[in-house]
Parts: structure tokens; sequence; C-alpha cells
């Protein structure tokens, strides 16, 4: 019931197209996220949703109405900034009871849902103090309650996480996603963070220059992207370019890198090897190379692997297996089956 | 720090001392005159004494001039804040054609020389029958503090994240709703600020008042007047209770301003 679509949404400020021909559909009491590097039209398509800005062209449903030029007071939708836009004068009480007094309810039923919306966040206690005394962490679980404490349509969420600290971040994140799943609401979250992306959604939306990159789940997106771009901002990626060997291969100037068969493709691809499928080990394997750079991550170690045709390749080694150390000869190896071939890239004489 | 360096240290501290007692130099004059008891204005005063405030307090016409002054300037200055900042709300967070032509319209009165709005004030006053009256009165002081209210609640109104009324919409608000819920409770600060600063404005205001008021005498009219006619100690009493009064206005600016909590403060 409350979905929410996109069609061929553009939204352009002056000569700047922030969103341009959108197109997408969010289902019901999912968790979706929209991924993208910095100006990639993420907070425009919120504000969008959300009624703050209008689109030029284009119309947005949510559930079966048309939201499109519905005043944002009128949506029953509810976002959280990333900045949290709390009410500043206001007691955190107050701010959570905002919306239920806009919408006139009694003092008794305000009280009482206010309660229940600051033990959700675990907040009890707190009601009487201002924004300001409260912790970042804290200023965002207001923000949060405040949002879902009008059983909103849906739940937008802009950058929640950005501005805490790394620790706070997974405490917060993992707060969200169970009152998500509690609440059962069709959640938007906004974020340039890949790892926040991958482990919070149902599914991810890439959105890249305003244009979806891809729509996909976790899995897909990071295991199956569709073009270099996408395989490129989630994750490392090696690149594998070359012609494609109907005996399991691509074959190229960098070398020769068995792969699995690539369904309809023929000709020259570009596949994707991830770093963490690479085993590096001092017995023979398909390509050989030297270890020309070591950075120790603390659960795994990145190693900058130099072929013998002289293509560098990224390879994750986990926990202390195999150490190795600058200028030492190594060979590389990997399950063929995990050599994916972008289903729209290559085709090109490179 | 060498010594090239050091003297210029020392030429600015010269420098700005001077600057400084210039400017504090007929407070420094006048305050000591008023306390005098001689019979005209004399410095250093022969002796001290109260006689010129006792003069002042006991004398009708100046009670009553105090008594306009403070209704003229409480009443423009509340009139002003009202209109500048539900024009400061619209020029900013508005987005419509002919905003700057509007904008430009209310600083006008600032721009203007004094001495041309009083002119087209008094004609056009004339016109419809306010010339003379007190009515006509508040509205010239309001028109000349218009545009300072405007400007402090404009950067009021800037420095307040627009966000913060973006998700009050979210929240159900009415735009009516976020301006009395949100903006303005946020806004008081800086209201505050501008009221005290209108305030003094209206009370040491001449040039327009002594066009329009008819009858009507306010402090700085009457001083005006007193000075052509007879020179009398009585106004060094006067401008000592000004300057004393303005000093308590500009403490009380700079207390409210440096208030923290309030991104609507200017501090
Ligand atoms: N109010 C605005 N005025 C002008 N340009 C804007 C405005 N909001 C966004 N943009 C532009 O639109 C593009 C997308 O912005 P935004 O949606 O904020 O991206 P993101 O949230 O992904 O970083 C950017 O190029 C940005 O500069
Ligand atoms: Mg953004």
């Amino acid at each position: 019931m409350t979905r929410v679509s996109f069609s061929q949404v553009s939204k352009s400020f002056g000569a700047v197209k922030a969103v341009s021909d959108l197109s997408l559909t969010v289902c019901s009491g999912e968790f979706t996220t929209i991924l993208g590097p910095s100006g990639s039209g993420k907070t425009t398509m919120l504000s969008l949703i959300a009624g703050i800005s209008q689109p030029n062209t284009g119309r947005i449903v949510l559930g079966d109405r048309d939201i499109t030029f519905v005043p944002a007071a009128k949506r029953n939708i509810g976002l959280v900034f990333q900045s949290y836009a709390l009410f500043p004068h206001m007691s955190i009480f107050d701010n959570i009871a905002f919306p239920l007094r806009v919408r006139s309810l009694s003092a008794a039923e305000i009280r009482s849902r206010v309660e229940d919306a600051l033990r959700m966040v675990r907040l009890s206690g707190l009601e009487a103090r201002r924004p300001h005394q409260l912790s970042g962490g804290q200023q965002q679980r207001v923000a949060l309650a405040r949002a879902v404490v009008f059983k909103p349509d849906i739940l937008l969420l802009d950058e929640p996480l950005a501005a805490l600290d790394r620790k706070l971040r997974e405490e917060v994140r993992s707060e969200i996603r169970a009152l998500q799943r509690a609440l059962g609401i069709t959640t938007i979250m906004v974020t340039h963070d890949q790892e926040e992306a991958l482990s919070l959604s149902d599914r991810v939306v890439l959105l890249s220059g305003g244009r979806v990159e891809q729509i996909g789940t976790p899995f897909e997106i990071y295991h199956q992207p569709r073009t270099r771009f996408a395989a490129g901002f989630l994750g490392l990626a090696n690149f594998i370019e070359g012609r494609l060997d109907p005996a399991g291969a691509i074959v190229g100037s960098e070398g020769r890198f068995p792969c699995a068969s690539a369904g309809e493709r023929t000709g020259v691809v570009c596949g994707l090897l991830r770093p963490e499928d690479i085993t590096a080990s001092p017995e023979k394997g398909f390509v050989r190379g030297t270890v020309r750079d070591v950075v120790f991550l603390g659960e795994i170690a990145r190693y900058g692997v130099e072929l013998d045709t002289g293509r560098m390749m990224t390879v994750h080694v986990g926990g202390a297996v195999g150490r190795f150390t600058e200028g030492q000869p190594v060979w590389l190896s990997w399950d063929p089956e995990r050599i994916w071939i972008l289903p729209h890239e290559g085709g090109a004489v490179h | 720090m060498n010594a090239r360096s050091r003297l210029s240290t020392v030429w600015l501290t010269v420098v700005g001392a001077s600057v400084l007692l210039f400017l504090c130099l007929p407070v420094l004059i006048v305050a000591p005159m008023s306390f005098s008891s001689a019979q005209s204005l004399e410095f250093p005063p022969p002796s001290l004494s109260l006689r010129w405030y006792e003069n002042l307090l006991g004398n009708p016409i100046w009670i009553d001039a105090g008594k306009n002054s403070l209704m003229l300037a409480t009443l423009s200055s509340s009139a002003a804040i009202v209109l500048g900042t539900l024009a400061a709300y619209v020029l900013v967070r508005g987005n419509f054609p002919g905003r700057h032509l509007l904008e430009a319209n209310f600083m006008a009165p600032m721009i203007v020389p004094s001495i041309i709005t009083a002119v087209a004030l008094y004609i056009f006053f004339a016109r419809i029958g306010l010339l003379g009256s007190f009515t006509g009165l508040v509205l010239g002081h309001t028109i000349l503090a218009v545009p300072y209210v405007v400007l402090i609640m404009q950067a009021a109104i800037r420095s307040f994240d627009i966000r913060i009324e973006q998700v009050a919409a979210t929240l159900g608000a009415s735009q009516r709703q976020i301006l009395t819920m949100v903006v303005l409770p946020n806004l008081a600060p800086s209201a505050a600020a501008a009221w005290i600063f209108t305030f003094v404005m209206s009370f040491d205001e001449v040039v327009v008042t002594l066009f329009i008021s008819g009858t009507t005498t306010t402090i700085p009219k009457r001083m005006f007047s007193e000075l052509m006619l007879q020179v009398n100690p009585t106004i060094t009493a006067v401008a000592t209770l000004l300057i004393a009064f303005n000093l308590v206005a500009l403490a009380g600016l700079l207390l409210l301003t440096r208030r923290r909590g309030f991104p609507g403060g200017m501090g």
C-alpha cells in the first residue's frame, strides 16, 4: 500500500540537472538505500518525496495517491536530516510532541505516544532536556522518534549516520534497522557510504549524476554490477579487459585470465574480479607477479601485485594466511566462477 | 618582533587612543558640566550641584517632552518590529520575481538622506491631513526604523537553518504554524535587540520630527529649540541622561546578542 514510485521525474536547479528522467519503485515495507557519490542527486530525490521541492517534470506516486504537487504538510512522511534539524527552543518532549500537537491530538494521547517513542529510542528520562544538551547520537535518536511518532506512511533518512563517529555509527545503524523492522515502515535512506548501504538495505538504488545506475539487492549490486561505475563504487575492483576465449578465459595484452562461461557475450568484454576472491600463493597459479605494495588493515592485508605483463592487481588476504613482503614473487589464482562479466561494458575496441 | 613592527604597534595604539578620546570628549565635558552650580555653561564647573537636574524634573515642558518621546519610541519601534520581521521573512525565504526590488524599497529610508524623507513626509502628511498629528509622527518614525529591523532580522533568519522549517512542514505544520511555533520563538532575541536599537534611534531622531511634529514636543526637539532661545545648562543634564540611557540600551543589546543556544542570535 505504501510503495513509492517515480515516473520520469526530473528536477533542475538552473543549468544543473540534479535528477534526470528518474523512474523507480520502492516496495512497501522494504528498507531501500539510495547510494551515490556526493552531488548525485540523493538529497534532491528525498526532498521531492517529502514535498520540500517539486519536480520540473514527471510524477511521484505514494501508494495510490499522486503526491507530485501535494504540500509537504499533507503527505504524512517522516523525514530525518543529517543535521537532525531539531527545534532548538523546545524540550525533547516538545520536539517529539510537535507533529502530534499540529494534528490537534488530546494531551493524554500526546503524552502516551511521546513516552512510547522515547522508550523505543531508549531516551526515557531525558524529555525535559534541550537538544543542545544531548550528544550527537542522542539528538539523532530524537529526530528519529519525532519522524515516526505520527505513524507516517514512509520514513526518509538523509545520511543519518554521517555526522556520528565510527563506533556510534554502528550502534545507531543497528537501532535504525531494528526500528524499521519493528514498525514495518517503508524506509528510504540516503547515503554515500557503501558499507552502510550493503549492511542495512533490502534493496540498493545506485545513483550517479542524477540517473539510476542500478537497482538490486546488496548482493546483486556488489557481485553482479552492471557497469564499471557500479563495480568501482562498491568496494575495490580489478577490471579485466580482453577478448572472450570460448575455452573459458579473458585474453588480452595483460595476460590470460581463466573465467567461467559468460552467457551470451562474445568478443571484447570487461570482467570484474574482487580482491578478496583472489588467492596469493608461492605455488603455481594462473598468473605470476611481484608484490609491490603491502597495506595492513587489521582483519585483512591488501597487496598491490604487479603482474609480469606490467598490470597491477589488488589482492586481499585474510588474517595471517600467507604473509608476503615487498619484492617477493607470487602466483595469483581464483575460482573462474568469480569473474563477473559486466553486461553493460566492453564490446568496444580498447 | 622587530623594531619596525614594534614602532607600528606603538603608532596604532597612539592613533587608536586619540580617536577614542576625541569621540568621548563631548561626554567627558558635558557630563561634568551638568553637575555644575554655575549659571552659564562653564568648564570645568566651579562647584558641584544638582540644580540643573532639579530644574529639569521640575519643568512640565520637559516632562511632557519626555513622555512624548517614550510613547513615540515605544509605538514606532514596536510597529517597525512587526512589519520589518514579516518583510525580512518574505525577503529571505520567499522566491518571487521583484524580490530584490522590494528589498531595495525596504532599505531606501536608510540610504535616502533623512531631510529628503522629512520633506516627502511633510508634503504627503499635509495632503492626507496627518501633518502635526501624533499618528503621523509615529508613522514617520516607523518608516525610518523599518530598514534597520529588516537588516537585523534578515541576518537572523538567514542564520536559522532552513531545514528546521522544512522538517516542521513534513511533520504536518502549516506555514502559519511554522512561523509562530518554530521561526518566531527562535528569532525573539534578535527581535528584542532590533527593538532596543530602533527605540534608541527614534528617541534621538530630530530632523523628520522637526518637519512633521507640529506642536508635539519630543526631547531632542525641545533641546534644539531651547538652544535657539537661550543657552541654559539644563540641556547638559538632559544630554547626560540621554547618554546614560543609551549606555543602558547598548548594554541590553550586548546581553541579548551574546546569548548562546539560539541560532537566531546575532552573536
Ligand atoms: N537548492 C539548490 N540550488 C542549486 N543547486 C542545487 C540545489 N540543491 C542541489 N543542487 C545541485 O544538484 C545536484 C545534486 O545535489 P544533491 O541532491 O544535494 O546531491 P547529494 O545529496 O547526492 O549530494 C548538485 O550538483 C547540487 O549542486
Ligand atoms: Mg545530500
